[in-house]
């Protein structure tokens, strides 16, 4: 048995369902990341375990033990909340003792752990301040060692860095997954950022409607979606119908299908290329570019329909708005779903 | 201060020049000269502990009281549905009228003025916790709870602490209510206090006594303010600007 279990899993608001049927396992040691757009049901799933939301039906199992209906505190599980809740009455200090003091710990102890916390999260220096006096940053920087300091047996993250700014959101993600592998712990990050999803998970469950439509590792997710909308929400591919596709190409596709492309794998030239039954060749016109930083995507339009393109900046090939270019795709780089 | 003189010299002045009836307000002087005879007489200090005994003891139990209902009201929601409406009512009923209730219920000494002083004060610092307690961050006592804290645990460390803003608003409404409880109480059956002292020498139509009874509570109140300022300084240290002000002045310092 995994090390965590959610076995069918199942949550009514009246006749509203928040979680379908789900199930899920986490391994001892994994970073696993729930995915999905806002009310897909990943922050309830995530309470669930913790115990903060009852489920309607369904099992819960942590280390071996059935915990569905065990009371939160009993649980041994941490979270880190979107906006921090660390409390505003008490110092830097006081809030990560806070959880070792709740143990009925001693004295020294508590002081050794906190302490040993506070350089964790390169706070030193800062223990005597209120939350009211510190950064987001730093804030959710106590938040994670009030959560670690009591060697939870899980760490649930409920989309952490949302509130705090793209810079800082980066150097916390790798303190948070240094964290992570330091400690040997288990965690479970919700986001509904995929490229938050991709670099710091071992596994990425993707949700949609309270229900997991696909689990894998970032590279599986990337490289295999299930279906066209794991493929729309991790990866930015171009999405057809199997009958705008047909008139595209000339070949016939079922009309309900979806034919799904990424958009690096399709070449780009401002001269056409040699005939080759491998590929489906197209001639189009640049629409619009938008510059990724190390990518540039290119969106064409084609006989009425607007591909992207994504292309290495390397400062060689640059291609102009108005532009004709030619592009092509190798057939065996399209996903076809029904 | 300029201000305050400035005021006191219009006061006599215009007494003197009785541009009015003095009779009504009576002359600065007068009121200064009755405070020192106030004060010589041994009267003032005894009336003024006797008010100031019941309305501090009033203050205390009725914060009390106040606290501990709202955290119980506020904790048990379906409880709180049920007595909230009829505690409402009763705050509508107006606390002059039920006075001689109170004073034929607990006699004429001290018990019925505290008890009136009390009642008073519960109703803010009650109506102030309720309306702390319900505006508690629920992800805070989630936190708590996830970190091993019990209900209690977590009413004492987290929801009394940070209700403190609205609790401390009660009860420096409360400080007010508290005093005009006492005298209320005085001022309808009493034999001593500043009530009492307030309607004995506006019967004898001595104004100059009536003045400097309230120019002593205006001090009191004043001193009260001030000593309420250091409290919640103290107990709200935590919160944002304050603290960001003494940070930034001892940087500028």
């Amino acid at each position: 048995m995994s090390y965590i279990v959610f076995q069918d899993i199942e949550k009514y608001y009246g006749e509203n369902y928040i979680l379908k049927k789900s199930n899920l396992s986490v391994e001892k040691g994994e970073f696993a990341t729930l995915l999905g757009a806002s009310g897909c049901g990943k922050s309830t799933l995530l309470r669930c375990l913790a115990g903060l939301e009852k489920v309607t039906n369904g099992k819960i199992f942590l280390d071996g033990k059935e915990i569905t209906n065990i009371n939160p505190r009993a649980r041994n599980v941490g979270m880190i909340f979107q906006q921090y809740s660390l409390f505003p009455n008490l110092n830097v200090y006081k809030n990560i003792a806070f959880g070792l003091k709740m143990k009925k710990m001693e004295k020294d102890t508590i002081h050794q752990h906190v302490k040993e916390a506070i350089k964790m999260v390169d706070l030193v220096g800062k223990e005597k301040q209120y939350p009211s006096q510190l950064s987001g940053g730093e804030q959710q920087r106590v938040a994670l060692a009030r959560c670690i300091v009591t060697r939870p047996k899980v760490l649930l993250l409920d989309e952490p860095l949302s509130a705090i700014d793209a810079k800082l959101r980066k150097s916390l993600q790798s303190r948070i997954k240094e964290l992570h592998k330091e400690l040997g712990m288990t965690s479970i990050f919700v986001t509904h950022d995929q490229d938050e999803a991709m670099t710091m998970s071992d596994t990425i469950h993707l949700m949609r409607n309270g229900v997991i439509e696909q689990s894998g590792n970032p590279f599986e997710l990337y490289n295999s979606p299930k279906n066209s909308f794991a493929a729309e929400f991790i990866g930015n591919y171009n999405i057809f119908s199997g009958k705008d596709f047909s008139k595209l190409t000339g070949e016939k596709y079922k009309d309900k299908s979806d034919i799904v492309i990424r958009p690096e794998l399709i070449e780009i030239s401002n001269t056409s290329y040699p005939a080759d039954e491998k590929y489906y060749d197209f001639f189009g016109t640049i629409k619009n570019i938008i510059p990724q930083g190390n990518i540039i995507r290119y969106s064409v339009k084609s006989n009425n329909n607007l591909i992207n393109i994504d292309v290495l900046n390397n400062e060689k090939d640059f291609y102009k708005i108005g532009q004709e270019v030619f592009f092509r795709i190798n057939k065996k780089s399209l996903l076809i779903y029904k | 201060m300029i201000l305050i003189v400035a005021f006191f010299a219009f006061w006599e002045w215009s007494a003197e020049a009785k541009l009015y009836n003095p009779l009504f307000t009576s002359y600065p002087s007068e009121i200064f000269r009755d405070l020192i005879e106030f004060y010589v007489s041994g009267d003032l200090i005894k009336h003024a502990s006797i008010t100031l005994k019941e309305a501090f003891l009033g203050l205390f139990y009725g914060s009390l009281a106040g606290i501990i209902a709202g955290l119980i009201l506020g904790q048990f929601k379906s409880l709180g549905k049920i007595l909230l409406p009829i505690i409402t009512a009763i705050h509508g009923i107006p606390q002059l009228t039920l006075a001689p209730v109170y004073i034929l219920w607990f006699g004429l000494g001290i018990a019925s003025k505290v008890f009136l002083a009390a009642l008073m004060v519960f109703f803010h610092v009650f109506f102030s916790t309720y309306a702390g307690i319900q505006n508690v961050d629920k992800k805070l006592i989630e936190s708590a709870n996830l970190l091993g804290a019990g209900k209690v645990q977590t009413l004492i460390h987290v929801v009394l602490p940070t209700s403190m803003p609205f609790i401390l608003s009660g009860v420096r409404v409360g400080v007010g209510s508290s005093l005009v409880g006492a005298i209320i109480g005085e001022y309808i059956g009493a034999s001593a206090g500043f009530g009492w002292m307030i309607a004995y020498a506006s019967s004898y139509f001595n104004i100059a006594r009536v003045m400097a009874c309230i120019l002593i509570l205006l001090i009191v109140g004043i001193f009260l303010n001030f000593f309420l300022d250091k409290v919640e300084e103290y107990l709200l240290r935590w919160r944002g600007r304050e603290n960001l002000v003494i940070e930034n002045s001892k940087k500028i310092s």
